[in-house]
């Protein structure tokens, strides 16, 4: 069992592609984070602003992060 | 000419030894393949460079003992400390590190470069390495032709460790040939003129072979064979320490100022500690007697002593010189002057970054941000802006409203001097970098080059945009002045958002705002177009206006859509799969459309 786990250590650390692809979902789940947090952010704003043309901006903007969210969800289900 | 005659010379100087003696021979081709094996190391080791060591660098070289510390670390695991210099001067010609760290860093290679004799008088001399130097080279040459970059990595790490092994195998049989044919030890000096001339004779040989590991395996293993005295063995240890700044004095030819004050330092410590240890000899050889009865090695056991003496040595120089890390940054700094740089000359391109791909690719970045600062002025002043006011919380419209005054500027004149020349170099620069890079590195190049088009592009649509920008601001018909206004007003934002994510260097994934400038651009241009419509509808501006103004609209879209395009690829973070990641997530032109069309 430890020399399966070895194993698959080392091919983890020797395959380029499969350290490439593990890179790539690690960095996605970090934005995927970050817009998570400015959506979050970007929502209080929107609910607390009464002026017309700040509200279209930052609706405007929450759109934005909505749908990069949406890319980076598509991304990591494209990855496992 | 003259070098090639020294070639040849010498070239037939070693044929003629070769000639007239195989034991010679066979000290040389040791010493050729031994040289050959640190060219493979540091060929294994440049490949790992790729990330790791930069990332090691950055982080351990806040404090000249940390620096100290990654010196002595990273030698004595590299075994090289030419390598160490020579990313150390790459690291500092692209402004990655401070003097006093590189120095820092030097210093430790010093010390760190002592492992080497300790592993060759410890290891070399009693052990058969030529046993374990065949299966390495196997190994070694076979993982070199593997695809994968880390298996290329280690073989030509093992590959070299098996070179450096035969290598010292064969000077060792040669010596001891040599001793049943020659007494080399006929020929040693005692006294104070001996150390001086073996000195000497050390830096000489080290120049030579560029290699300070190459001199002391030939000392050691001819100590180890009797062929030279003890004490003639110790001045040639100093020697060979005062001829290895020579590679670094090479490297840091092509280096900027930075990196010849680098060079400059570690001249200076590699002599200070030469003139120490060459007035103190006798007592630090006494040291290293009392050192070696106290560990138990043997009175006789000369090429351990060797490595204590070399060790002791370099650890009085940096005990001598570490208070001094900062007094010697600043004077350097002050008798080697940075030259006052004209603006278009590029300050971090040079050929001693070109040889690491991931401090490429950052001097490049770095290089391309200064042509952005260039041509910032140049758009801001085009659009008959302030600099300082774009970058201010002043809000533009009350800018625009009070400052009715066109800016003056030449748009060729200022395109020459600041940014011609730099984005030549730049591309330059780019085409012969991409020899030792991978894919991914040289795709990142490529990009960096578009965005120093971008920028380009950007100058000369704001160029074409002034020339009217300029006549319409002042003019009298108050519709057409407004609309200016709002070209100069939209693209002053622009450059002020821009400026802000560039400054966001905490969130690595600071340019996916830039998808809500793209959504601006692309409103600002439907707005534009609609109220340009209205204006000729209700006659309100002339055909000539309105056929101005719908060509500065497109130049105005396109110097928005440059700068853009351009900070996409500059602001990143640098890192090449968190960039990837984020290029994979930013909007697409349709996407944004999309968006747009949803907040109608």
């Amino acid at each position: 069992m430890k020399l399966l786990k070895l194993l698959e250590t080392a091919q983890k650390y020797l395959d380029d592609e499969k350290l490439q692809a593990d890179e790539r979902k690690k960095c996605l789940k970090d934005i995927q984070q970050k817009l998570k947090k400015k959506k979050k952010q970007l929502k209080e704003k929107v609910a607390a602003e009464s002026e017309e043309n700040e509200l279209k901006r930052l609706k405007k903007n929450l759109d934005i992060v909505t749908a990069q969210r949406k890319k980076v969800i598509a991304a990591l289900k494209e990855l496992q | 000419m003259f070098r090639k005659i020294i070639l040849f010379t010498m070239l037939a100087i070693l044929a003629w030894g070769f000639w007239i003696s195989p034991n010679f021979k066979e000290i040389a081709a040791g010493v050729a393949i031994f040289l050959f094996g640190m060219l493979a190391l540091e060929e294994g080791f440049k490949t790992f460079t790729g990330g790791v060591l930069e990332r090691i660098l950055r982080k351990t070289t806040d404090g000249p003992w940390k620096s100290l510390t990654f010196g002595v670390v990273s030698t004595s695991i590299m075994q090289s400390s030419s390598l160490v210099s020579v990313i150390t001067i790459s690291f500092l010609s692209a402004g990655l590190i401070g003097l006093a760290a590189g120095i820092g860093i030097i210093f430790g290679a010093n010390l760190g470069t002592t492992t080497g004799a300790w592993l060759i008088a410890g290891l070399g001399m009693k052990v058969k390495i030529s046993a374990y130097a065949m299966p390495m080279l196997v190994f070694g040459i076979v993982l070199i032709f593997q695809k994968s970059r880390t298996m290329n990595g280690i073989g030509y790490i093992l590959a070299g460790l098996g070179f450096l092994f035969l290598g010292i195998h064969y000077m060792k049989e040669g010596f001891e040939a040599f001793r049943d044919t020659i007494d080399l030890t006929a020929f040693s000096v005692s006294g104070y003129s001996g150390i001086m001339l073996f000195t000497l004779i050390g830096i000489a040989a080290t120049v030579i072979m560029q290699s300070s590991h190459a001199t002391l395996v030939i000392i050691i293993t001819g100590l180890a064979a009797q062929q030279i005295t003890y004490e003639n063995a110790l001045a040639l240890a100093i020697g060979a320490n005062i001829g290895t700044t020579i590679t670094a004095i090479i490297g840091s030819m092509s280096a900027s100022v930075q990196g010849k004050r680098l060079a400059a330092a570690h001249l200076i410590f590699n002599m200070v500690t030469a003139i120490i240890a060459i007035v103190f000899i006798y007592q630090i050889a006494e040291m290293v007697d009392g050192f070696s009865a106290m560990v138990g090695i043997a009175a006789d056991n000369y090429t351990l002593k060797l490595a204590i003496f070399h060790t002791i040595f370099n650890s009085i120089g940096i005990i001598a010189m570490m208070p001094f890390i900062d007094k010697l940054a600043s004077s350097l700094t002050k008798a080697m002057p940075e030259k006052v740089q004209s603006r278009e000359k590029p300050m971090y391109l040079n050929e001693a970054v070109e040889e690491l791909p991931d401090t490429a690719i950052e001097a490049v970045r770095k290089e391309t941000l200064r042509l952005y600062d260039n041509a910032f002025a140049i758009i801001a002043h085009g659009l008959s802006l302030h600099r300082d006011d774009i970058l201010s919380d002043k809000q533009l419209e009350d800018v625009v409203r009070q400052d009715h005054k066109v800016i003056p500027i030449n748009f060729d004149h200022e395109y020459e001097i600041s940014i011609k020349g730099l984005y030549s170099d730049i591309v330059k620069f780019i085409s012969g970098a991409q020899s030792n890079m991978t894919p991914e590195q040289s795709d990142e190049l490529f990009r960096l080059r578009a965005a120093g088009r971008d920028i380009v592009e950007a100058i000369k649509d704001t160029k074409h945009m002034s020339k009217n920008l300029s006549y319409y601001i002042v003019s009298e018909n108050q519709y057409i002045r407004a609309e200016y206004n709002k070209f100069r007003i939209q693209l002053g934002n622009l450059m002020r958002e821009l400026d802000a994510i560039r400054n966001d260097v905490e969130d690595s994934s600071n340019v996916l705002s830039l998808d809500s400038l793209k959504l601006d651009m692309r409103a600002n241009d439907v707005t534009a177009n609609g109220d340009m419509e209205m204006l000729i509808r209700e006659n309100k501006i002339t055909a000539v206006m309105a056929t101005s103004m719908m060509n500065d609209t497109n130049y105005a879209y396109d110097v928005a859509k440059n700068l853009i395009q351009m900070g996409e690829t500059l602001f990143a973070s640098g890192n090449l799969d968190m960039d990837k990641a984020v290029r994979s997530v930013a909007l697409t032109e349709d996407e944004v459309s999309e968006i747009l069309d949803d907040n109608k």
